[in-house]
């Protein structure tokens, strides 16, 4: 019996936004053994909100399939920062342990290259978007393990020669 | 078989810097189920740290992987705390964890300048659920 494995791996593709821009394309290049992309996350540096969103299209540049819209981790505001109290920080990602993880996806097909657009919003000084693209590979051989286990019972107790 | 936790440490202490640093885990180590990123200033790992680890020669992490991704806080229970490593049968995440082979940890820990987190010198702690046979 053959035995394979598939594995997922993580394509982390950079982009600096150094000014203000409308529309920008990026290219993501997968593997050619992906089968299919099983998550995506999409995450800035800024640190304002409504940075603009990032749009991915598989393969074939008509299917979007992931919309994210970016923005600075800490904009949240607490309840007691809106009561005037003074913050107690309470609401760090490092403490409620919201941090970013990634979105669940399964798209299957030609997706060697992926099509990311970025929409541009606000923008106060350059940031770097951080696009991570999951995805399984195909199956890859492990190795050949006999299918007939020897069996202590089937083996003669003993010889007469 | 049983579960251990392994912690290694290294510190950062110039803006910009990349950290290069070789780790062992103990010889019947055999699968290395999840991972875990901590620091004595957390905003700064937060927002500046991203790194690249490599098991046995395989690479688990690419490079310029944030370290948020691996972070987690005191609001999430103890056994929740780990990312998980490797995948089931299924090809689905899960608990399976990656071979430890020889042991070798390598990680290229990266600080990159961010508008949240001025710097100083900081403690990067990386924890490893590990199985032992």
């Amino acid at each position: 019996m053959i035995v394979t494995q598939t594995r997922r791996k993580t394509v982390v593709t950079m982009v600096t936004i150094e000014k203000p821009e409308r529309f920008r394309p990026i290219d993501i290049r997968l593997p050619s053994n992906a089968v299919s992309i099983t998550g995506v996350l999409v995450t800035c540096t800024a640190s304002w909100s409504n940075c603009g969103a990032v749009t991915l299209q598989a393969g074939d540049r008509t299917d979007i399939f992931h919309k994210a819209y970016i923005g600075g981790y800490t904009t949240d505001i607490s309840d007691e920062a809106l009561m005037g109290l003074n913050d107690s920080s309470f609401n760090k990602p490092w403490i409620t342990g919201r941090v970013p993880e990634l979105c669940p996806t399964d798209i299957a097909g030609d997706n060697v290259y992926i099509r990311a657009w970025f929409k541009g919003a606000d923008f106060q000084s350059p940031f770097t978007i951080r696009i991570y693209v999951q995805y399984e590979g195909a199956e890859e051989f492990v190795a050949v393990e006999d299918e007939r286990k020897r069996l202590e019972e089937e083996e003669p107790e003993q010889f007469i020669l | 078989m049983r579960n251990v936790q392994r912690m290694f440490s290294f510190l950062v202490e110039t803006e910009g810097q990349t950290v290069n640093k070789k780790f062992d885990l103990d010889k019947n180590v055999k699968i290395v189920h999840g991972i875990m990123l901590s620091s004595n200033r957390k905003s700064l790992l937060f927002h500046r740290g991203s790194q690249r680890v490599e098991i046995s020669g395989e690479e688990i992490i690419p490079e310029n992987f944030e370290s948020c991704l691996f972070m987690t806080g005191i609001s999430v229970a103890p056994n929740q705390k780990y990312k998980t490593l490797g995948e089931d049968e299924d090809g689905k995440q899960h608990d399976q964890g990656v071979l430890a082979g020889n042991g070798e940890v390598k990680i290229q820990y990266k600080d990159t300048p961010s508008p949240d987190a001025d710097f100083a010198p900081y403690q990067v702690n990386i924890y490893l659920q590990c199985e032992m046979k």
